[in-house]
């Protein structure tokens, strides 16, 4: 059986070899059941098997399937990607985002940092609201839903929103702006003509593909596309961390401590009003590596199980129970691109304005004090055509720190869309967009440039 | 003729010591703020005996005692800055009043320096600030101080010695100014003596010097200095600039002359301003804020120290020297709570906080290597909570 079948897949391989060389793109069919019926459906094909060749496992060389072209290609439906991907189709461009989950929001939903930090800073005139534009409406627009989100109001900062809402919301204002929607794909290489990144490679149950586009924005969150693609950056070290939700938080009959104070709260608020939130900081690791990954997610749910479960043999909290843990680790840095302006701390303690300003903002860690990103920062040295965005932009070990949160990384997100439409639309590099008319485009879409 | 030559030579002195002292400013501004203090041979006197270290700056004070030994108060006569402000004031007093007599004061300036110079052999030069050059260069603390936040106190020497000037024209020349005792001093022990043993009690005041006197006024020094400031130094931990001496000979030795808390690249060296530190009153101490902390690619504060109570150590050497050990309050630590954070890791220049982690409980906490920390209070500024201090180095 499984000789027979390894010798029908080298045969086809064999039969699409001759084929692709003869220049056809048929996929060959194979039956498949529906219900009762039998018909033929496209193959999934990746080239033929691996070979061992000399004790090394070896790749087959062949031509990958083209399943589009497109002006704009986003990689990630993160926060970041999905503020990209609307930049860019609000500005005119035809758009395909490509997200390797199933839902849109990566960290913030699947990764359930629910928490919208860094929406708003605080400076001596008082609070200002930076996060404006694309992603203060997808805020306002989670306000109108039902349980969508809290503290999303006039005042407040750091709004707290609900993961369901949020994926839904995301995902409707792509189809909204035509945004042509891949999902189930993750990226594993980048395609280079020079040094000019041409299309992303993609892997997913379709077998491998390619997308080919005018501009790239890798909005990966660890910076795949352009570490795939020769572009310089930093690795970094930082906490994973794996958060979780506890429900039945209004159940909980509160019991006085032996000194007479109320108990700490578990968590924070969120939507639903008997469900906590609960943040982990983790272990430090290299959000890079396939060991470390598992073994996070392993020792984190562990932990998380044996937390709450020590929790509910307390007096008053027998109700509590684990809603959920976040399906995607909570990594905060992998890569930070080496940027053609790098922003930092010390910059921004010296209140450095970037005459490439393509946003405003600020931790708590810079003091009451205004921070603007720069354009440069999204800019690789060397590679051309491909943009960062959100946490995998450029800036130093502490701003950093700042430029990872679901604030600044729709900013970068927004911006990153916006110069890539121009690029396209002016037919010139990333790097030679012409830096007022962006921060026009973006003053034109609701950005906030202080 | 010989009484007009005699009336305008000291005018053309001061116009071409004005004329000096303004081309040393225009091409070499710091000149007044660091060098001019390290002049002073009182200073130098008093502050080597504190510190029992010889710096290079007191080699800047060898001529000025070599004039001071020959031509009795030639310094204050053709190039004290503050003789010059304090003689021009008196002037136009003078021309007001008509009353030029000078109360006939005790020359307190001598005794001064005695007990100065008692007080140096313990540590603690009791009266060295009041010497006029620091005086001088304190008050061009002023800019910096008011934009500190400070009182202008700490500026308020050169002030003080005009208001004098103003009200009793020349006491502050003649019987005050503690360099100006020095150079009597010394004028005395190399000519006068010998007189003052052939002629007995004959020798008008002021020109004579009991060794009984030198003796009491050493000894007082040598007490009141060993006794009293110590006891208070003790009391308040202060953070002192990297390479400060002893906290004691610190205090004690201290000018006041502020180059320190001008040099500062950073502005973290303040001059301290507590009702309750009389004896540290204006002594520098290090105030972490914002950015702001001792930097590591900096010794400045030690090069320009005149008493040299700030040492002036070599980069390495400064950067080894331990002004304090950060200490976290780790109950109040947002990594404790759960609450993103943890910048202080990579702002601190020496990798001297680790970050921990208990499997046990499966949460990070932070803790201070102290054999990288060095104090430099990089972390203190940063930390959102505020709940990094300082301690400072026991170092009396």
């Amino acid at each position: 059986m499984d000789i027979d079948t390894s010798r029908r897949v080298f045969l086809r391989g064999l039969a699409f070899g001759g084929a692709s060389v003869a220049g056809s793109r048929a996929l060959l069919a194979q039956p498949i059941h529906t219900g009762s019926k039998i018909i033929k459906a496209p193959d999934v094909y990746n080239g033929g098997p691996a070979i061992i060749e000399n004790g090394k496992v070896i790749q087959p060389r062949h031509e990958i399937h083209v399943l589009a072209d497109t002006d704009v290609l986003v990689v990630g439906g993160g926060c970041a990607g999905v503020m990209a991907a609307l930049a860019a189709a609000r500005a005119g461009q035809k758009v395909t985002l490509v997200e390797r989950y199933g839902c849109f929001g990566g960290l913030w939903t699947a990764g359930m940092v629910l928490i919208v930090l860094a929406t708003h800073v605080k400076t001596s005139q008082g609070l200002t609201k930076c996060v404006r534009g694309i992603g203060d409406e997808l805020l306002e627009r989670l306000l109108k839903i039902k349980g969508g989100i809290i503290d999303q109001a006039p005042g407040r900062r750091n709004p707290t929103s609900d993961p369901e809402a949020t994926k839904y919301m995301m995902a409707e204002m792509l189809r909204e702006s035509g945004v042509q929607i891949l999902l189930h794909s993750w990226a594993t290489n980048a395609i280079m003509q020079g040094k000019s990144v041409k299309g992303v490679v993609f892997e997913s149950k379709s077998g491998c593909y390619a997308v080919t586009s005018k501009v790239v924005v890798d909005a990966t969150g660890d910076g795949d596309v352009y570490a795939a693609a020769g572009a310089e950056h930093v690795r970094h070290i930082h906490r994973i961390g794996l958060v979780h939700r506890i429900g039945n938080t209004d159940r909980i009959r509160p019991v006085k401590t032996a000194d007479g104070k109320m108990p700490q709260k578990l968590g924070s608020d969120t939507p639903i009003p008997s469900v906590l939130w609960v943040n982990m900081q983790g272990p430090q690791g290299d959000c890079l590596d396939v060991k470390t990954l598992t073994q996070t997610e392993l020792d984190g749910r562990r932990a998380i199980w044996r937390k709450v479960m020590a929790l509910q043999q307390k007096p008053g909290h027998e109700q509590i129970f684990i809603l959920d843990t976040a399906s995607q680790l909570g990594i905060r840095a992998s890569r930070t691109l080496k940027g053609l302006t790098e922003p930092t701390y010390q910059d921004a303690m010296n209140n450095k304005r970037y005459r490439d300003v393509i946003g405003v903002g600020g931790a708590d860690f810079m003091g009451e004090r205004a921070c603007s990103i720069p354009y440069g920062a999204l800019l690789p040295v060397r590679v051309d055509n491909i943009l960062a965005a959100g946490r995998c932009v450029a800036g130093d070990n502490l701003m950093m720190n700042y430029l990872r949160l679901i604030g600044p990384c729709l900013i970068s997100g927004q911006a990153a869309g916006a110069a890539a439409a121009l690029a396209v639309r002016n037919r010139c590099r990333p790097r030679d967009v012409d830096v007022a008319q962006l921060q026009s485009l973006l003053r034109k879409q609701g950005a906030y440039l202080g | 003729m010989g009484q007009r030559r005699f009336i305008l030579k000291p005018v053309y002195t001061r116009l071409l010591t004005g004329i000096a002292l303004g081309l040393v400013v225009w091409f070499w501004p710091s000149a007044w703020r660091f060098v001019a203090p390290a002049l002073s041979p009182f200073l130098a006197i008093s502050s080597a005996l504190a510190v029992r270290t010889l710096s290079l700056s007191f080699l800047l004070a060898v001529p000025m005692l070599v004039l001071a030994i020959f031509r009795r108060r030639f310094w204050c006569r053709n190039l004290c800055p503050v003789g010059l402000i304090s003689e021009t004031c008196g002037k136009v007093r003078a021309k007001r009043t008509q009353s030029n007599a000078l109360p006939s004061a005790f020359p307190v300036a001598r005794l001064l320096v005695l007990l100065t110079l008692g007080g140096a052999l313990v540590g603690y030069p009791v009266f060295i600030w009041m010497d006029p050059l620091a005086l001088f260069s304190g008050s061009f603390s002023l800019a910096r101080v008011l934009r500190a936040g400070i009182s202008p106190l700490s500026a308020a020497g050169l002030p003080i010695v005009i208001l004098i000037s103003f009200l009793f024209p020349g006491l502050w020349c003649s019987r005050i100014c503690p360099l100006g005792g020095t150079q009597d001093l010394l004028n005395l022990v190399v000519r006068g003596w010998k007189r003052n043993g052939r002629e007995g009690n004959g020798a008008p005041a002021g020109t004579m010097l009991p060794a009984r006197r030198v003796l009491i006024g050493l000894g007082v020094g040598v007490i009141a200095s060993a006794v009293i400031p110590k006891g208070w130094a003790r009391k308040l931990g202060r953070l002192r600039p990297p390479g400060s001496v002893d906290e004691s000979t610190f205090q004690g030795t201290c000018i006041r002359c502020g180059s320190c808390v001008r040099v500062c690249p950073t502005g973290i060296i303040e001059p301290s301003h507590d009702a309750g530190d009389a004896a540290g009153y204006l002594v520098p101490r290090l105030r972490f804020e914002g950015a702001n902390y001792c930097r590591q690619d900096c010794n400045s504060c030690g090069q320009v120290c005149p008493p040299g109570v700030i040492q002036a150590l070599p980069l390495e050497a400064k950067n080894r020297y331990v002004i304090g050990t950060a200490v976290i309050d780790l109950a109040a630590c947002r990594l404790t709570e759960e609450v993103e954070c943890g910048v202080c890791l990579p702002r601190c220049p020496r990798g001297a906080i680790e970050e921990i982690f208990s499997y046990e409980t499966y949460t990070p906490s932070l803790r201070v290597l102290s054999d990288k920390c060095n104090g430099c209070g990089a972390c203190v500024g940063i930390c959102p909570p505020k709940v990094i201090r300082i301690v400072p180095a026991d170092r009396f």
